[in-house]
């Protein structure tokens, strides 16, 4: 809960940073928000995994390293859990995961 | 003979490349020491000769998976000659993460990328040569579903024996050194554990648990090795050694491999296929109606009119026919009359009154795998996650407990798929409670006696019974045996494909095949025992059901039944039988009341049982028969899975008290409302 609560409020990055994704040009925010907190429809770059010991080990090897890009795709009609796409695959993970992936939430026309 | 083993991520294709390789000459044999199956079989004459080990399909080598665990395992103590590491073309980023893995574990490597027709006709490309002078290792393109390139894959099979090192390409120098002063350290106990040094050495650098545990190193020496890992840590801005070092590896994999050998598809209008579907399958508002129609027509399908069809036809073949045919035959021999009642009463109709069932389990298994192998599952799980997180389980236990109405063999065993233990122990406590196929006749029965007015209702509510009691047992247990942190939940969601029906054939086969095997053994030996338990006396001389071996044992156990509504020897009995095989309830009822006709045609049944049971306690041993212990073969899988005997005595203790309370509260409360 307390990584939750301290990642709400999104962090402001030193600088502002342009990425090259899939050839194109996105402007990244400056700010860093969790997984959870990006709605479907955004995407964002993966900076920092605040989870512990197995799930840390799962995220990894399904490839949610710093760097990767994620785009969320949708919401499971209860509420929970989202669905992501990472490094052209579809994963499903719960927001309490996500809560503890830190992103610098991403815009661009291809967003979608 | 050469021995190849198969690995790769789930969904890869890894299947259907195992029955092209091994065509019908498969067998599923057990893993000497673990507790997961293998399956092998034999490669194909044309193809040459070598034994295929179809592998758990995996995503990483982690020590927290116990499938991924069994993989190292078994690459690392049989030492296979060669692994075919099979990939996804169409995924392939994710998919490399597996061979970069499995390469380290130093045995030959041929990298198979499958899928190759959908990554080629999607408008993507795939310089297989080039991967392969990167990685070192023979890398064949194929279509294992198209029968593409098979054999040339089985030519490098068989002719790769080399093992390649690729850490130079993959790790930093930090890294390189830090391996390599820990290699330094290890070497005397590698040898004496036989693993393979430099693989054991990046285990350690990535604080693996399980190598830790097994190499059980000295105190100083664990500290060396924790001093050499903080100081690879300080190299890095990631912080911790186990995303640095795959970090690394996901690094080599985009930036040597994927981009500059893979062209990705381009996608028409930004939507794949598979992205359509979810749209309405996946989708807030659908997809709970989608959910419930796909269901209700399967259940449908199997217990309807299609599965009755062919359990009433397959009766009447066995019953009267076959049955007839044997007494005939037996008398035109002028055999004994007790050994006629052996065949008939005990042999025939026992194992027939197992038998009617395979139509309905065979279809029920039937549309499970199409779903399965389209993808539908993963969906399921994930609509379903949330609500099951209240019961304590995870959206990834909906397959075990749905396979539950089938056999709760199968079932049990597809708990594999839940890497948390809380989760998996959860998951196989409570899919017993699921009504298995087995289980039917007897509310058939029942049902036929006392509520053929309201055949679906009570049918329905049984089933639903069933779940309830799970429900409640979930609550219950995670807020009791189970409490503590909710476990993660991460799943992939494939893409979608259309089933073969080679695939689903065979995998269907194979369930019809088991069911057909315990029929002709395990059911075959209880029915000839039954027979003989309920026709000889404790002096072992013929004498009249009531004065059997079965009469005073039940005896003995009936008052238990007492308070329950159905307190006399036989109904007892039945139950007793019914740990052996749940469908043995029903026979054993058969042979028990002395019938004319055939035990497992119900109708004969009928007035007996009427006369026997009230309307409130057959509610009651209905109650009973679907909440105690499953039969024998369900428990051994339970004890394997578990792996342990406290957690398989607790299920058992559990599932006993679950059945006593509700029958009892079921018996006293229609007591009072009929």
């Amino acid at each position: 809960m307390k990584l939750t609560n301290r990642y709400q409020h999104t962090l402001i990055l030193r600088s502002s940073m342009l990425t090259k994704l899939n050839g194109l040009e996105v402007k990244c925010l400056k700010l860093l928000k969790t997984l959870k907190d990006l709605k479907p429809g955004q995407f964002g770059i993966v900076t920092e995994l605040k989870s512990k010991g197995p799930i840390k080990r799962r995220l990894i090897d399904m490839g949610v390293t710093p760097g990767a890009k994620v785009y969320v795709r949708k919401v499971a009609p209860f509420g929970d859990p989202i669905e992501i796409n990472i490094r052209g695959y579809e994963l499903s993970l719960r927001k309490e995961e996500a809560s503890h992936i830190i992103v610098q939430s991403c815009s661009s026309e291809e967003g979608k | 003979m050469k021995t190849i083993a198969l690995t790769g991520n789930p969904n890869s294709g890894k299947t259907t490349l195992f029955n092209r390789l091994t065509g019908s000459n498969q067998y599923v044999g057990n893993w000497p020491g673990v507790t997961v199956e293998k399956k092998e079989g034999l490669l194909k004459k044309e193809f040459g000769e070598a034994v295929i080990t179809d592998l758990p399909g995996i995503y990483s080598l982690s020590p927290y998976s116990p499938e991924e665990v069994i993989t190292r395992d078994y690459i690392l103590k049989e030492k296979p000659d060669v692994i075919i590491n099979i990939i996804d073309g169409t995924n392939i980023e994710r998919n490399l993460y597996l061979t970069l893995s499995v390469i380290e574990l130093g045995r030959p490597v041929v990298v198979a990328v499958n899928m190759m027709d959908e990554v080629n006709s999607t408008g993507g490309a795939i310089d297989c040569d080039a991967i392969s002078k990167e990685l070192n290792v023979p890398v064949v393109p194929i279509s294992a579903r198209k029968d593409i390139n098979i054999e040339a894959l089985v030519r490098t099979a068989l002719s790769c024996d080399k093992a390649v090192d690729l850490s130079d390409k993959i790790y930093s120098d930090d890294a390189l050194i830090a391996i390599a002063r820990i290699e330094n350290l290890i070497s005397e106990e590698c040898k004496r554990c036989g693993l393979p040094l430099m693989w054991t050495a990046i285990k350690l650098l990535e604080n693996d648990i399980r190598i830790i545990k097994q190499l059980d190193l000295p105190a100083d020496k664990q500290r060396a090795i924790d001093d050499i890992a903080r100081g690879f840590e300080s190299t890095g801005e990631l912080g911790d050694r186990e995303t640095m070092l795959a970090d690394m590896r996901y690094k080599f994999i985009t930036n040597t491999l994927v981009r500059k050998h893979v062209v990705k598809p381009v996608k028409p209008g930004g939507e794949s296929l598979s992205d359509r579907i979810d749209r309405f399958v996946t989708n807030r508002i659908l997809a709970l109606p989608i959910f419930f129609l796909i269901f209700s027509l399967i259940f449908y399908l199997t217990f309807g009119p299609l599965g009755s069809f062919f359990s009433n036809a397959l009766d009447i073949l066995i019953n009267d026919i076959v049955s007839q045919a044997v007494i005939s035959m037996l008398t035109s021999v002028n055999a004994k009359e007790w050994l006629i009642s052996l065949v008939t009463k005990g042999v025939i109709s026992g194992v027939g009154g197992v038998l009617v069932f395979l139509p309905q389990i065979a279809i029920l298994f039937f549309f499970l795998s199409l779903l399965e192998d389209s993808g539908y599952m993963a969906r399921a799980a994930f609509i379903m996650d949330r609500l099951f997180r209240r019961f304590g389980l995870s959206g990834k236990s909906f397959i075990p407990l749905l396979m539950g109405f089938g056999c709760s063999v199968p079932a049990v065993m597809a708990t594999r798929t839940l890497e948390n233990e809380r989760d998996r122990r959860m998951t196989i406590i409570l899919t017993p409670f699921m009504s298995c196929a087995a289980r039917w006749p007897i509310y058939a029965l029942f049902i036929s006696a006392f509520f053929e007015e309201k055949r679906w209702i009570v049918a329905l509510g049984i089933y639903a019974l069933g779940i309830v009691v799970a429900v409640i047992s979930g609550i219950v247990l995670k807020h009791t045996v189970f409490r503590g942190e909710t476990v993660p939940f991460v799943m992939e969601l494939p893409t979608y494909r259309l089933p073969t029906l080679e695939g689903t054939v065979l995998q269907l086969w194979d369930r019809v095949k088991e069911f057909l095997l315990r029929a002709g053994t395990l059911i075959f030996t209880m029915s000839i025992f039954v027979w003989f338990l309920s026709n000889l006396g404790p002096d072992l001389t013929v004498v009249q059901t009531e004065n059997s071996i079965f009469a005073h044992i039940g005896r003995i156990i009936a008052p238990i039944f007492a308070p329950l509504g159905f307190g006399n020897w036989k109904a007892s009995v039945s139950l007793l039988t019914g740990l052996i095989a749940k469908e043995a309830v029903v026979s054993t009822m058969g042979i028990l009341y002395g019938l004319e006709s055939s035990a497992a045609e119900s109708g004969g049944l009928v007035p007996v049982i009427m006369q026997a049971f009230t309307p409130q306690s057959a509610l009651a041993f209905m109650a009973f028969a679907l909440l105690y212990v499953p039969c024998v073969s369900t428990l051994a899988t339970i004890r394997r899975e578990m792996n342990s005997l406290k957690w398989t005595a607790f299920t058992v203790a559990w599932q006993l008290g679950m059945a006593y309370l509700v029958s009892f509260i079921v018996y006293n409360v229609s007591r009072l409302v009929i």
